[in-house]
């Protein structure tokens, strides 16, 4: 199967959902989303570091350097509540879009 | 929350960069690091592992870059590096810089002003308690056919007071002159003649000692205290407490002083200095009911709305008509909030009018730079096109355009101030509207000075939002087309492939907009000039040239109507004594006075008018013998007065033409006998004389009936003294004090004018609204013509070659001349379409302003199409000749 472009304001959703499970880096986080969709979805490094970045910016995340697996110091995110939240929001609205796109598809 | 996060993020990229910068190299070379680690794990060799997790991450550089781009601080960054490069380019070209700066200031300076005027004529709300609860209350009178508001008498305000349920207080008011007389120079004082509720109506406090109690306001004749407004109390006291319990002599009698109000405080009428009490009048004068000397103010309770304060006062007419009858009905009373009637409809419409001229100008100012601008762009456009292809995105080079524009609009709204300020002093010192503030041009409506004209924090406001709106009007389109440019484009091509097609689409526009604004502005300019030509050329029916006018007042004393009379007499005599009079003369009242007495008159011969209908009324003056040659009045029939008609031979009157026209048409009014509802006239006069007509109203309305009587036969305290010399009548002045001064010691000389000055007063407000109009359409035409020489130099320059061509081909200078100017035409015929189209709208608001000329006035039309149309294709002229002079041999090297 080809890979696909992270759906459009679907990459912040993605990246909560991997962080609540436990702090990654950010090789950690495109390596998981890798693993996660079987290599299907297509995460440019170039995107999902302004991503990081913004959502640091607005308190989403939080981040702390140590030192990785395998020795090296990385810069590590994690959620703070503010992303909890978020998550939360962004799963609710994500669940209430596909059930409705679902229904367009079926129904129709 | 996530605006905390922000400034926080903010904050570390201002203060502590090198940290987050250095954090953001090191998390990126981790990736790299890691990402490698994996590849060499599936099998890749080392160098070649990292070369593709670097070229996974496409580019270390473009992705700090782009993690920039969401950084709040780094935007800050930007900014500032718009601004310095901005900066950079506005010093490199000053003369630029200077006339884009210069025509901003112009335009957002007149704007500044003229906003002022508007912030304290209409905007501003009035400085009183609660101001939207405060309404003026009115009695209706329909003698002349037009109902009109009237003031109120005491006994009629009582019946209110008693009948009235719907407001919580009110009070009356009425504007009196006085003579202060004691310590120091005799002055003559306005003053304002209040009930006591007036302060608590309005919320005035005093701001020393009190205002007025309740019981001073219920017994005639008792309460002489007075209260000061603060200048007053500055000028005359130097601002001294101890003037509380003080006495001061006004009109020989003393009062005392009880407070002094807050500055800035001038009271409803003309601007008073201090007030004194209904109530220090006597019973019978206070009891007189149809002398209507007193406004009404009054405030709304809580929860009562206007309509129904209306509706209430509609029936309270009714109540007040049937409690005082005389004979004619309809009188009504009716309500306006203060708010409605604080300016005089017709200064509302200049007001306006005036603004909307205004910010035309400004418009052809901002099309004007944008003109400047998009020229510059296309000069700029190698520049922008470098910018372009080292990674400028359309965006980047879009806002890096505007900031120029806005530091250029900040530069001239700074500018703009001094404009600004220069004309808010000249329009305040001008007083435009002080005549016509008091009865309005034509004697309609009262209107209320209350806020003055200043530069303050509102205008500032104004000026720096008009000075930002104005940078996004002037920028945005040459900033777009700059942008729009293809880089590589720009880079290969001439500037003149690229010229030719957008010619008339961009600045070809501009040209047609600037037209068509300057053209609606020279229109109402025009309309005025001639409004003013026509009014200026109105026969007032006096000679005003050498005579000098002085107002004398006597004071409200014992004094006999007999010894009244003697003191003018005497004082006629010892004037015409003096060298170089003519001759001398007194009145009542002068030429476009505006208000003057009206009484009712009744012929022997006719039925009194039905109850109901409004009875006949006619202008009454009261004159000496020598006032109508003094004024060179001419006299058509009959005799003028002399100096055997005194007090106790039979009454005789003077009519003028318009009264012997309409009263006894195809008759000859001689020995016609009327009477006038006035002093002894009441009972009969006979008609001796008819003068020509003189407009004792405002200027622009025709005369009407008057009737003249001989003043010692109706003595009035209050007298003009008229004076025609053979020299500079000014330097009668002089003599008038001296034998004022001997006469009576008390007595203050004031209003002294030529009547030359009074005419010039009475055309001050729409003089303002000419010189004013005239300014802005001058500035307009400028500017366009600027613009247009800009729009067609530029063309010209940029067709050099072609021109060159051209004439290499055979092509003569004319050729070249009259193909430019052709090309020019198109633009200034259409922008000269579309501006008459909008002239013909937009006069219409005008109409009320003009004076015998119709907003459609074909002359004027094409007076302004042929100057127009002279002056844009003059400017146009030039730089077709420059271009006829090209040398091909030298232009077709250039390129």
């Amino acid at each position: 199967m080809a890979k696909v472009d992270v759906p459009q304001g679907t990459l912040e959703l993605l990246i909560l959902t991997i962080l609540n499970r436990e702090p990654l880096h950010g090789h950690g986080i495109s390596q998981r989303l890798a693993q996660l969709t079987a290599d299907g979805f297509q995460v440019n490094p170039g995107s999902l570091f302004p991503a990081l970045y913004k959502m640091e910016q607005d308190g989403k995340l939080a981040a702390e350097w140590r030192a990785s697996d395998n020795n090296r110091n990385a810069k590590y995110y994690r959620l703070t509540r503010t992303g909890k939240k978020q998550l939360e929001r962004e799963r609710e609205r994500w669940n209430r879009v596909t059930m409705l796109i679902t229904n367009v598809l079926e129904n129709a | 929350m996530i605006l905390i996060h922000r400034l926080k993020s903010v904050a570390r990229w201002v203060f502590r960069r090198g940290e987050v910068e250095r954090e953001l190299h090191g998390e990126l070379e981790s990736f790299i690091e890691l990402a490698a680690k994996d590849k060499i794990r599936d099998g890749v060799a080392p160098d070649e592992a990292r070369r593709l997790a670097r070229l996974e991450l496409r580019g270390v550089e473009q992705t700090k870059e782009r993690v920039r781009g969401y950084r709040w601080g780094a935007q800050l960054d930007v900014l500032l590096q718009d601004l310095r490069y901005g900066w950079r380019s506005l010093t490199r070209q000053p003369g630029f810089t200077a006339i884009v700066v210069v025509t901003l200031a112009v335009g957002i300076g007149a704007n500044t002003a003229i906003y002022s005027v508007v912030d304290a004529t209409l905007l501003r709300p009035l400085p009183f308690r609660e101001p939207d609860r405060l309404m003026a209350v009115f009695l209706m009178e329909s003698s002349n056919g037009a109902p009109s508001r009237i003031a109120w008498s005491y006994p009629k305000y009582e019946t209110f007071r008693q009948n009235q349920q719907v407001f919580e207080n009110s009070a009356l008011y009425g504007t009196r002159l006085t003579n202060l007389t004691g310590d120091g120079e005799p002055e003559r004082l306005q003053i304002e003649e209040v009930s006591a509720g007036y302060f608590p109506v309005l919320g005035v406090e005093a701001q020393l000692g009190r205002t007025f109690l309740p019981s001073e306001d219920a017994i005639p004749e008792q309460n002489f205290v007075t209260v000061l407004s603060d200048s007053l109390w500055r000028r005359r006291f130097g601002a001294d407490p101890s003037v509380i319990g003080r006495t001061m002599d006004l009109d020989s009698k003393p009062y005392t002083v009880v407070g002094v109000l807050p500055a800035g405080f001038q009271g409803l009428g003309s601007p008073a200095d201090l007030w004194v009490p209904v109530h220090r009048l006597d019973a019978e004068t206070l009891g007189q009911r149809w002398q209507h000397n007193w406004t009404l103010v009054a405030r709304l309770k809580p929860d009562v709305r206007v309509e129904k304060a209306q509706s209430a006062m509609t029936a309270l007419g009714r109540i007040i008509d049937e409690a005082h009858p005389d004979g004619r009905a309809g009188w009504g009373a009716t309500t306006e909030t203060l708010e409605r009637i604080r300016i005089d409809p017709t200064i509302r419409t200049s007001v306006l009018v005036l603004f909307g001229a205004v910010s035309f100008v400004l418009l052809i100012a901002c099309v004007n730079v944008a003109n400047l601008l998009l020229a510059r762009g296309t000069s700029r456009k190698r520049e922008i096109a470098i910018r372009c292809a080292i990674g400028a995105g359309r965006f980047r080079v879009i806002r890096q355009l505007l900031t120029e524009s806005l530091m250029l609009g900040l530069l001239g709204g700074a500018a703009s101030l001094t404009i600004g300020y220069a004309s808010i002093y000249a329009l305040s010192e001008l007083n435009p509207f002080g005549a016509a503030f008091t009865f309005g041009r034509r004697g309609s409506g009262r209107l209320f000075t209350l806020n003055s004209i200043h530069l303050d924090s509102r205008a500032l406001l104004f000026t720096l939002a008009i000075a930002i709106a104005t940078s996004v009007v002037f920028g945005l389109a040459p900033a777009f087309q700059a942008a729009r440019r293809n880089a590589t484009d720009s880079l290969k091509k001439s500037a003149y492939q690229i010229r030719t097609r957008r010619f008339m689409a961009g600045k070809g526009m501009l040209v047609i907009v600037e037209i068509a604004l300057a053209f609606v502005l020279l229109i109402g300019a025009g309309l005025m000039i001639k409004s003013l030509d026509n009014l200026l050329g109105t026969r007032i029916g006096i000679d005003p040239d050498n005579t000098l006018s002085v107002r004398l007042t006597l004071p409200f004393d014992s004094r006999t109507p007999q010894a009244v009379a003697g003191f003018f007499d005497e004082m006629e005599r010892r004037i015409a004594a003096e060298p170089g009079v003519i001759s001398v003369g007194l009145s009542s009242g002068h030429a476009l006075e505006s208000r003057y007495m009206q009484n009712v008159i009744r012929f022997p011969d006719r039925p009194t008018e039905p109850t109901g209908t409004a009875p006949t009324t006619v202008g009454t003056l009261q004159v000496s013998p020598g006032y109508f040659k003094t004024m060179k009045i001419p006299l058509l029939r009959g005799r003028s007065f002399n100096s055997a008609d005194r007090g106790g031979t039979p009454p005789v009157v003077i009519v003028n033409e318009t009264a012997a026209r309409q009263f006894w048409p195809g008759e000859n009014p001689i020995g016609k006998r009327v009477f006038v509802q006035y002093g002894v006239f009441t009972r009969g006069a006979e008609v001796i004389g008819v003068v020509g007509d003189v407009r004792y109203g405002p200027m622009d309305q025709p005369p009407k009936p008057d009737a003249y009587l001989p003043y010692r036969q109706a003595t009035q305290r209050s007298m003009i003294l008229f004076g025609r010399t053979s020299g500079d009548p000014v330097a009668l002045v002089e003599a008038v004090r001296r034998h004022a001064g001997t006469l009576d010691r008390m007595l203050p000389i004031y209003d002294i004018k030529t009547m030359r000055q009074r005419i010039n007063d009475a055309t001050v407000s729409i003089r303002f609204i000419v010189i004013l109009l005239t300014a802005f359409a001058v500035i307009a035409i400028v500017l366009a013509v600027v613009g247009i020489y800009g729009v067609m130099s530029f063309a010209v320059r940029h067709r050099t070659n072609e021109i060159g061509i051209r004439m290499a081909l055979g092509a003569r200078s004319e050729d070249v001349v009259r193909q430019v100017v052709r090309q020019a035409s198109t633009l200034i015929l259409i922008g000269t379409a579309i501006g008459l189209a909008g002239a013909l709208a937009a006069t219409r608001v005008l109409s009320s302003a003009l004076y015998e000329v119709q907003p459609h006035d074909p002359l004027t039309y094409l007076a302004i199409v042929v100057i127009l149309v002279a002056a844009s294709l003059l400017a146009s002229y030039l730089p077709a000749r420059q271009a006829s002079t090209i040398d091909p041999s030298v232009t077709l090297r250039m390129d």
